[in-house]
């Protein structure tokens, strides 16, 4: 007689029951976590929570934080853009912009384009964030992020893009168009009503970036 | 040009990951300590499991199922079983390795009594194989090893199952 799969596999729950038997309940074990393993698990953690987004920004996020490095410090608080965003700080340093939420966390919804460029078709999608793909044009990321206290959210880098204000559906929003070809416009618009921060960016027109943020409707309230 | 730098702390909706982290995160420190006996090399070990089972969070559909339990208990105990291996190497007296590992009884006999025996890295390779389903190309990413690696754990698993058997008196 040999061993075969099919005797291993009808024998491993009978030994996957003793072991866990052997152990007390999870509920009796103390996760006695030093402060510093729990530092170490933050980043996991908020990658867990949103792996779609983490994906498709990890090569953008290499590249602003060499721009950082490089960029230089902290320079001011610009509380004219702050009072045009409610709540929105909206940090600029010698090179970055960076919008940051400082009040109550808001209600939440799902919110969907109606419509996006032809050619893209869509990637992946999370409870935040919803990935296009062309082949001509590569990614296209849509994110819709709830408003939250000390939440710092979007830097754009002045050095390399053309700041224009707009209006989506009423809403104020502010249109950064790249000066450099290898990077993506972005559009960045704020629906207060719903406590929801939203942002484009992708290698579009700005005819097509407006078109799409347009076309953004909420699908699906959760509260 | 345009990059999230932080996304929220308290989304509504706990991932899937984080349930596991709260549910079994002071079980697979209990199951590392009993292991290494230190804390900060427990953590070490519990972390490891941590960033293994992120990498593999698409293979589970329900975080609170007793498989999804023993597969978390088996990487946290694999992972505390290299850093053992790890700090037997630097050693001045060699450590027995053979016993090193959660051990239980299976007093009915056979085949499951036999794998509940084997060595600690043994044990865990067949339980995550043959409970858990995954293939030994999903373990050798799982555990850190070469294909080849996997293919050799499964022999030498297989190997040890055999002479535990025929010290039992039954034939295979």
């Amino acid at each position: 007689m040999t061993i075969t799969d099919e005797m291993l596999r009808q024998a491993a729950p009978l030994v996957r029951d003793a072991m866990l038997a052997s152990l007390p309940e999870p509920g009796d074990c103390e996760a006695a976590f030093s402060p510093a393993f729990r530092r170490r698990m933050r980043p996991l953690l908020r990658r867990a929570r949103h792996p779609v987004f983490y994906r498709a920004m990890r090569q953008a996020a290499a590249c602003f934080l060499a721009a950082l490095v490089l960029g230089g410090g902290w320079l001011a608080v610009d509380g004219k853009a702050q009072a045009s965003f409610l709540q929105w700080v909206r940090q600029v340093y010698e090179t970055q912009i960076v919008y940051r939420f400082a009040g109550e966390a808001a209600e939440n919804g799902v919110y969907r384009p109606g419509w996006v460029p032809e050619g893209y078709e869509e990637l992946d999608a999370s409870d935040s964030t919803v990935v296009y793909y062309s082949e001509m044009n590569g990614t296209l990321t849509f994110t819709f992020v709830p408003m939250q206290e000390g939440t710092s959210l979007y830097v754009i880098d002045t050095n390399k893009a053309v700041l224009k204000h707009v209006e989506i559906n009423g809403l104020p929003g502010e249109l950064y168009l790249s000066t450099d070809p290898a990077l993506r416009n972005a559009l960045v618009w704020l629906d207060e009503d719903n406590g929801m921060s939203l942002s484009i960016s992708g290698f579009l027109s700005e005819a097509d970036i407006l078109h799409m943020a347009k076309s953004v409707y909420l699908e699906e309230p959760t509260k | 040009m345009l990059v999230y730098l932080q996304m929220i702390d308290s989304e509504p909706e706990r991932s899937k990951f984080e349930q596991i982290y709260q549910a079994y995160g002071g079980l697979m420190l209990y199951v590392a300590r009993r292991i290494l006996g230190s804390q900060q090399d427990a953590e070490d070990a519990v972390h490891q499991a941590f960033v293994s089972i992120a990498k593999n969070m698409d293979k589970i559909s329900d975080p609170m199922c007793t498989k999804t339990r023993s597969w978390v208990v088996t990487i946290a105990e694999h992972k505390a079983i290299d850093i053992y291996r790890a700090r037997q190497r630097r050693a001045a007296v060699p450590l027995d390795e053979e016993t090193v590992g959660l051990s239980f009884d299976i007093p009915a006999g056979g085949l499951a009594a036999a794998i509940s025996r084997l060595p600690a890295r043994y044990r865990t390779f067949i339980l995550l194989k043959y409970d858990n389903g995954y293939t030994n190309e999903e373990l050798a990413h799982m555990l850190g090893l070469s294909y080849e690696g996997v293919h050799s754990l499964d022999a030498r698993a297989k190997k040890q199952l055999k002479k535990l058997l025929k010290e039992e008196g039954i034939d295979v």
